[in-house]
């Protein structure tokens, strides 16, 4: 089921009306049968993955409680890691690896033809291994208590409003919210209220049609100019921002609905100067995950085993950039099973380890004369930046990205049809960054200036207008909800 | 005064939204899209003040083969008198939707309604009507919901949530639009958008031309193509359909398996209340492009066509072979007849109409 699907307004209406009027441990049990119900829609048979997922974690995690020997803990986080990484490895990955050995044995002139087995891939199935991991790791790593509770841990891998796509909800930050009761509160429903509509404007109204000209832009086949590809690329990048952010302020919404607070997951994005704040503003809850389970072992891992500076770079520089390169690398690849993906994550990793070298140089030359470049043109620069790595990001494949690059510096002419491809970047973007400019990520809207007196009805109405008006008939799903 | 002011605060929050929603509500009755009676309001239109006498039932080719202009005044020149005819072909469209259609028409009006002619397109099992379906069939194509809306009477409706074979996903939404149809804002919500991104397309480019005189207008419309019954003109669409039509043809080749009971079908209870309100049914065969024609040269559907023979023989029903010969090009989208060769096409079905009237009944309609 998908928040933009008409099954979940009466599925969400339910789920409400009986929450408040059930005591706390009803609540939960509602909650994850609700969570079931809204996974299982999918295809109920994909529901068997996420409940070995939750068993396995559960009882290695009790199992780790039990036990001071480090050997043995390791035993069982082996398990679950085993476990889960094998399952979303034949999932989301066999068939990828099967054409990849294809592919490179015949380098060798080998012609091995092995089955690709065409699996389904389970929705959301990356977001919830990467919760229930968290969970195992920071018990193994002594950061939390394991939870005794089935239904609570449970709840906490299949929570409705993020199972599709995130928030990637830590579990030192969700079991507390799940083990203790929860009441009602109008502040807090009113936020979600809000958060729900906004997510919904930026979905329906801005990802969707800006998609629909992505869409064609991006057909395989098509001959497009270096304006069009140029076009095309600044409309996805803001269709993945308002697909994501979009889905994002929903679950957030619902989950503030039902008295539940949960970490934010974007910040304005688009305003960053450079690769690490853009990191810290976007899919803020993989970034922290990848960083704490990836990156920081990686570079502890690897400053163990460079020995000796390179030429004027530091260990711990080395270490870092090896860090910041395998995690962008396997980031990359959790997004999906292409080389579009690899390759948009190993862009970022460069971007990253290029700018920690670069202000490692800056500060070593401190005191020489600074030329100073204004902030507007830094975010103007290192949006066309990003909007390379998106180029990547959204291609068929490597093939049609390499292509799109070429033209979009040596083709760059007007195309007939231009009205066609700006008009939705002319028309529903204007509308996101006023109300982006207005509201500045915030999660109530009372305290911006002007929504007690006639702004706050106008902008509630005029959303709920455009959405009536603009939202594309018949709609797209979510982006991240394939991942 | 500081109860009077919280007080208005909350007004505001009552009195902003309602005006809005009547602004746009207002607005949008007054546009051109929404007074424009298309399909069956269109025919509604028409049987409110004469008499309708033919009737052609289909998809998308059917709106593109059939000029209605061209059967009238081939039929006023052959008959002598001044006919009526609607063109209900119209993309998208179900068999369901059809039959709720024209029992809403012969409900409504029945005296201008009895002893109407229909055509139906024969049964290829190309268009996007499954002929052969039944009840617990899908009811709607989920991009086109609104289009079931303006036949649904209560009972229709109940049917619908049990019966049909639509998802649920898609149920709700009926439902929704059902309850919010006397909103035209919600009602024409999807033909609002539609011409709303062609005018601010239109007007976009004209700034761009101003700026940039070395970029012509591609005209509008160009293309051989008529534009109506859900018909698609744009270049993208073109390219869309075309790759369809050949996507299309496979899958329907792949999903195709042999049919027989064809008395259970709502196409045969569609003929059978045409046939108890004096109405009479013919078939007639669809001009189509090699890419559907692939179809319906398959061993299957040879099949399939002998048994439907055997049941049209059943009931005195006749298949119309119009004597007109076409070539792929004569479908610009592979998939809909050209817009200049609809005429010629429509006036040899009228032909094929009349020859079969005048040797099976013996008398004569020619113009004396």
């Amino acid at each position: 089921m998908s928040f933009n699907s008409f099954v979940f307004l009466p599925f969400i209406l339910v789920i409400l009306s009986l929450y408040y009027i059930m005591p706390h441990r009803k609540q939960n049990l509602l909650l994850l049968v609700g969570g079931y119900v809204f996974y299982g829609a999918w295809d109920f048979r994909i529901l068997f993955l996420i409940i070995i997922s939750t068993l396995v974690d559960y009882w290695a995690a009790l199992s780790m409680e039990r036990i001071t020997s480090i050997a043995r803990k390791r035993f069982y986080l082996a398990i679950s890691l085993i476990v889960n990484l094998g399952i979303l490895g034949f999932f989301k990955y066999a068939d990828f690896f099967i054409s990849g050995a294809s592919d490179f044995l015949a380098l060798f002139s080998l012609k091995v033809s092995l089955p690709v087995l065409n699996i389904i891939l389970p929705a959301a199935i990356s977001f919830y291994t990467f919760k229930t991991l968290s969970y195992t790791i920071d018990v193994y790593r002594g950061q939390i208590p394991p939870t005794h509770n089935i239904v609570d841990y449970a709840l906490y891998v299949s929570f409705f409003p993020q199972l599709t796509a995130g928030p990637i909800e830590r579990a030192s930050a969700l079991i507390p919210q799940i083990s203790t009761p929860r009441s009602f509160s109008k502040d807090k429903f009113i936020e979600g209220l809000w958060l729900i509509l906004w997510g919904f404007f930026k979905k329906l109204v801005i990802s969707d049609n800006l998609g629909l000209m992505v869409n064609i832009v991006f057909e395989p086949g098509r001959n497009v100019t270096g304006v069009e590809i140029l076009l095309g690329v600044y409309a996805f990048a803001f269709q993945v921002y308002c697909d994501f952010s979009g889905y994002t302020d929903i679950a957030r919404g619902i989950g503030k609905l039902l008295g539940f607070e949960t970490v934010l997951n974007f910040n304005l994005p688009y305003i960053s100067r450079n690769p690490v704040e853009f990191w810290n503003r976007w899919h803020i809850s993989l970034s922290t995950w990848l960083r704490d389970y990836i990156f920081l072992p990686v570079v502890y891992a690897s400053m163990r085993r460079i020995k000796k500076p390179l030429g004027r770079l530091k260990v711990e520089n080395q270490a870092y950039i090896v860090g910041t390169i395998i995690t962008m690398l396997l980031g990359g690849l959790w997004h999906g099973a292409k080389w579009t993906f690899v390759a948009w994550g190993g862009f970022h990793g460069l971007l990253l380890a290029g700018h920690h070298v670069m202000t490692r140089k800056k500060k070593r030359k401190k005191k020489a004369k600074k030329i100073k470049i204004p902030g507007f043109i830094k975010i103007v620069v290192f949006f066309h930046i990003t909007c390379i790595g998106w180029l990547f990001f959204r291609a068929d494949n490597m093939a049609q990205a390499w292509e799109f690059l070429r033209r979009l510096f040596l083709n760059f002419s007007l195309p007939a049809n231009i009205a066609e491809t700006i008009f939705p970047l002319v028309f529903y973007l204007p509308m996101l960054l006023i109300f982006e400019a207005w509201l500045q990520n915030c999660d109530d809207p009372r305290q911006r200036p002007g929504w007690k007196v006639i702004l706050g009805p106008l902008a509630v109405s005029l959303i709920l207008l455009g959405i009536v008006l603009f939202s594309v008939p018949g709609g797209q799903g979510f982006i991240y909800a394939q991942f | 005064m500081r109860n009077f002011k919280s007080k208005l605060i909350i007004i505001q929050w009552i009195i902003i939204p309602i005006a809005l929603f009547w602004v746009a509500e207002t607005f949008v009755g007054r546009t051109k899209p929404v007074r424009e009676k298309v399909w069956y309001s269109r025919a509604d239109e028409i049987a409110s003040n004469v008499k309708l006498d033919y009737i052609f039932v289909g998809s998308s080719r059917v709106a593109a083969a059939i000029n209605e202009r061209a059967f009238e005044d081939f039929m006023r020149q052959q008959l002598n008198r001044r006919i009526e005819c609607q063109n209900m072909g119209q993309g998208y469209s179900t068999i369901q939707q059809h039959y709720m259609g024209i029992r809403n028409l012969f409900e409504k009006y029945p005296d201008r309604m009895a002893g109407a002619v229909f055509f139906f397109e024969a049964p290829g099992e190309m268009a996007n009507i499954p002929y052969y379906t039944d009840w617990n069939g899908k009811w709607i194509n989920s991009d086109r919901i609104q289009m079931l809306i303006p036949f649904l009477q209560l009972k229709d409706y109940f049917n619908f949530m049990l019966k049909s074979g639509d998802e649920w996903g898609d149920k709700v939404h009926t439902s929704f639009k059902y309850l919010l149809n006397p909103f035209k804002l919600i009602r024409h919500r999807e033909k609002l958008k539609e011409q709303l991104d062609i005018y601010l397309r239109s007007e976009l480019m004209d700034i761009i031309i101003k700026y940039n005189r070395n970029l012509i207008r591609e005209k509008q419309g160009a293309l051989d193509l008529a534009r109506k019954g859900g018909i698609k003109t744009a270049d993208v669409d073109i390219r869309r359909y075309k790759k369809m039509a050949e996507d299309f043809a496979k899958e329907m080749m792949d999903a195709e398996h042999e049919f027989s009971d064809w008395d259970h079908t709502i196409l045969w209870q569609l003929i059978q209340m045409i046939e108890a309100k004096h109405g009479r049914v013919f078939f007639f065969y669809m001009p189509v492009s090699s890419a559907q024609k692939r179809v319906f040269d398959s061993p299957v559907h040879k099949e399939n066509e002998k048994l439907f023979d055997k049941q049209l023989k059943k009931y005195n029903l006749v298949i119309l072979q119009p004597d007109f010969s076409y070539v792929d090009s004569d479908f610009p989208d592979s998939w809909h007849l050209r817009s200049s060769r609809s005429g010629e096409f429509t006036r040899k079905l009228g032909e094929a109409y009349l020859k079969y009237i005048n040797t099976s009944t013996g008398m004569t309609y020619k113009k004396q």
